[in-house]
């Protein structure tokens, strides 16, 4: 192995040392600026400065509606960041990643307390979900 | 690059504009030493070829006895140039998505770049038309960035690598994805390089006035990068010689007019109903398919762009383009006909049958049998095909945001053979197998193959009537959802325009 060779081999695993091989998984904090909405027929959360987190959040909300209209607004670049809700009855009406600007909607379920559940491994970024009660059309 | 929804519109322009350009460079009546001019004669035999216009390999113009200087025959490297450029094909789509629509994904820091240099990759989910099309067009940017600043095509190569890279890494705060990757880095390489080359058709360095100016405005939409160096550089006026690897050793361009009509199965009855759509495609074998194989990469190059309409939606007019250029070959045999060649390939096909795209390398035999421009004439390809990465459509996953497709390596063979007979008769026959084993999407392998028949009658050099029949079937087995078989037929009917004119 020329000098050279075992140079950029060195410098190689400073730089995994640096950025690869060092993330601990931390839990959301007062500098993630968490914030709940959650009122009969409208519920969002927000979240910033995410950094590798892995964590679950779990809320219950009150959905008059048959299904709820959800508003992707957040931002997950890496990990993997699962929105989970059940209806009343504990029946899954959606289960799917968090994602950037795009409207969903769940499953018709049963009106009532829904289960709001948020699924963080080892994610980055910012969330911001909006779930509105919704009925089909007549 | 999750936001380059203004490049399909290029591919359209792409291949009207070639026909602007291209066509009274090559069609026009007889003119002078320096003119763009070339006969039929002219295209299959070389050496009639004035100075300025033979293939690759000749003397240069100065060397052949024309006294005008050729900057452009010898181009200085420029690597700050190059390295500057590729920096602005980032840069402007960068501030633009982060200063002017201000979206959080474009908010690129240290931490982003930590974070993406730290995190596994990702697949994306982007439309068809962004992964397939759009990734490769700016990929082919990052390619010319170098090529138009005096580097060579294998100089050129790494060049769209390191862009894409760059871009993926820190360019945007999304997590890095392998299909963005390879498809901006190979399909750069394919398209940037025809790119190149057909920009090179258009220009002329010995012509003037109005003629310059539109020849000038052709190079430069097929390949923006050279154009605005030549207007920097003020190159865009002033005569000088065209260096000789600007015009290809032949050339034969088919422009088809018609009617389209996509079944979803393949039967007699079953074509009887179907989309119709007018539909408009294009054809260019540019260089000489055997000869100029063991050119200088892509000497030798077929490319074929279709538009149909009306479009399901906006994302479907451009149904087609594909792109394979010749990388080296070697004879087989001592009779000149037979050669084993190496090319690449891109893929784009977008119809109402078939989502499917790709970046290839194929290795067969390329053969030729009779004489061009004689009564009889014919060439065949029988190919092995290497698939780097393949999109083919999904049954089964599907995204919000858009994407309805699989993503995988895969393998195949591409069939193909033409004929030409007695000035009048074209016929073509083409075989397209591919397997593709999905490594992200639904756990799949999907089989396609498509059987085509061609043929075209030609009244005189430049008008004919053509039908094609094309078959298309698709097998994808899945893991725990039930297998899907497809099947499709395509029949068009068209009025072809030759570009300059039939090999006589």
């Amino acid at each position: 192995m020329t000098r050279n060779v075992r140079l950029v081999a060195a410098a190689s695993l400073l730089v995994a040392a640096a950025v690869g091989c060092s993330n601990p998984s931390e839990t959301l904090g007062p500098d993630n600026n968490v914030a709940v909405t959650n009122l009969v027929g409208h519920f969002q959360l927000t979240a910033d400065n995410i950094q590798n987190v892995t964590t679950r959040m779990t809320y219950t909300w009150q959905n008059p509606g048959v299904y709820a209209a959800i508003q992707h607004l957040s931002f997950m670049p890496h990990g993997t960041t699962l929105l989970i809700i059940k209806d009343a009855d504990g029946n899954q009406v959606y289960n799917g990643k968090l994602l950037y600007e795009l409207d969903d909607r769940t499953l018709n379920g049963t009106p009532g307390e829904w289960t709001v559940i948020f699924s963080l491994d080892k994610s980055v970024g910012q969330i911001d979900v909006i779930l509105d009660a919704a009925y089909p059309p007549d | 690059m999750r936001s380059a929804a203004f490049l399909p519109a290029t591919a359209i322009v792409f291949t009207g504009l070639f026909a602007c350009a291209v066509t009274p460079a090559l069609a026009q009546g007889p003119r002078p030493t320096s003119s763009l001019a070339l006969s039929a004669q002219q295209l299959v035999q070389p050496s009639t070829l004035p100075a300025w216009m033979r293939p690759a390999g000749d003397p240069p113009p100065a060397a052949s006895g024309d006294t005008l200087p050729c900057p452009d025959c010898h181009p200085p490297k420029r690597f700050w140039a190059a390295a500057g450029e590729l920096m602005l094909v980032q840069l402007i789509p960068h501030f633009y998505n982060a200063d002017v629509r201000d979206a959080v994904w474009a908010q690129v820091s240290a931490q982003s770049i930590k974070n993406n240099l730290s995190y596994a990759w990702q697949w994306d989910d982007n439309q068809f038309v962004n992964n397939q099309f759009s990734h490769p067009y700016h990929g082919s940017l990052y390619f010319n960035s170098a090529r138009t600043n005096g580097y060579d095509f294998w100089e050129s190569f790494a060049w769209p690598f390191v862009g894409s890279a760059m871009w993926e890494i820190a360019g945007e705060a999304w997590a890095p994805a392998p299909n963005d990757f390879l498809n901006t880095s190979f399909g750069g390489v394919v398209l940037g390089e025809t790119l190149f080359r057909l920009s090179s058709l258009a220009l002329d360095n010995t012509a003037t006035g109005s003629e310059r100016t539109f020849r000038e405005i052709g190079g430069f939409i097929l390949d923006p990068l050279r154009g605005f160096n030549r207007l920097i550089r003020g190159e865009t006026h002033g005569v000088s010689a065209n260096p000789p690897d600007w015009r290809p050793s032949s050339i034969f361009g088919v422009l088809d007019v018609g009617y389209r009509r996509t079944a979803n199965q393949f039967s007699f009855d079953s074509v009887k109903t179907g989309i119709d759509q007018w539909d408009l495609g294009f054809k260019l074998a540019y260089g000489d398919a055997v000869t100029d194989l063991q050119g200088k990469p892509f000497a030798y190059f077929g490319l074929a762009a279709e538009v149909a309409g009306p479009p399901p939606d906006s994302a479907r007019r451009l149904n087609r383009l594909s792109a394979r250029g010749s990388i080296a070959a070697w004879p087989l045999g001592s009779s000149g006909r037979h050669q084993f060649a190496l090319m690449m390939e891109y893929d784009y096909f977008n119809n109402p049958a078939i989502e499917y795209g790709g970046q290839s390398v194929l290795a067969g035999v390329v053969s030729t049998f009779g004489e061009k421009g004689k009564n009889f004439w014919a060439q065949t390809n029988v190919m092995f095909d290497g698939v780097i990465i393949g999109a083919t459509k999904s049954d089964y996953y599907t995204t919000l945001e858009g994407r309805d497709y699989d993503y995988g390596p895969g393998l195949g063979a591409s069939l193909s053979g033409s004929l030409f007979y007695k000035h009048h008769l074209q016929a073509n026959l083409s075989y397209l197998g591919i397997w593709i084993h999905t490594i992200d999407g639904s756990q799949s392998a999907h089989y396609q193959d498509a059987l085509s028949f061609e043929a075209r009658y030609w009244m005189n050099r430049r008008l004919g009537l053509g039908a094609s029949v094309t078959r298309y079937s698709r097998t994808s087995d899945y893991t725990g959802q039930p297998d899907v078989a497809q099947d499709a037929g395509f029949l068009r009917a068209f009025v072809s325009t030759a570009i300059p004119g039939i090999p006589e």
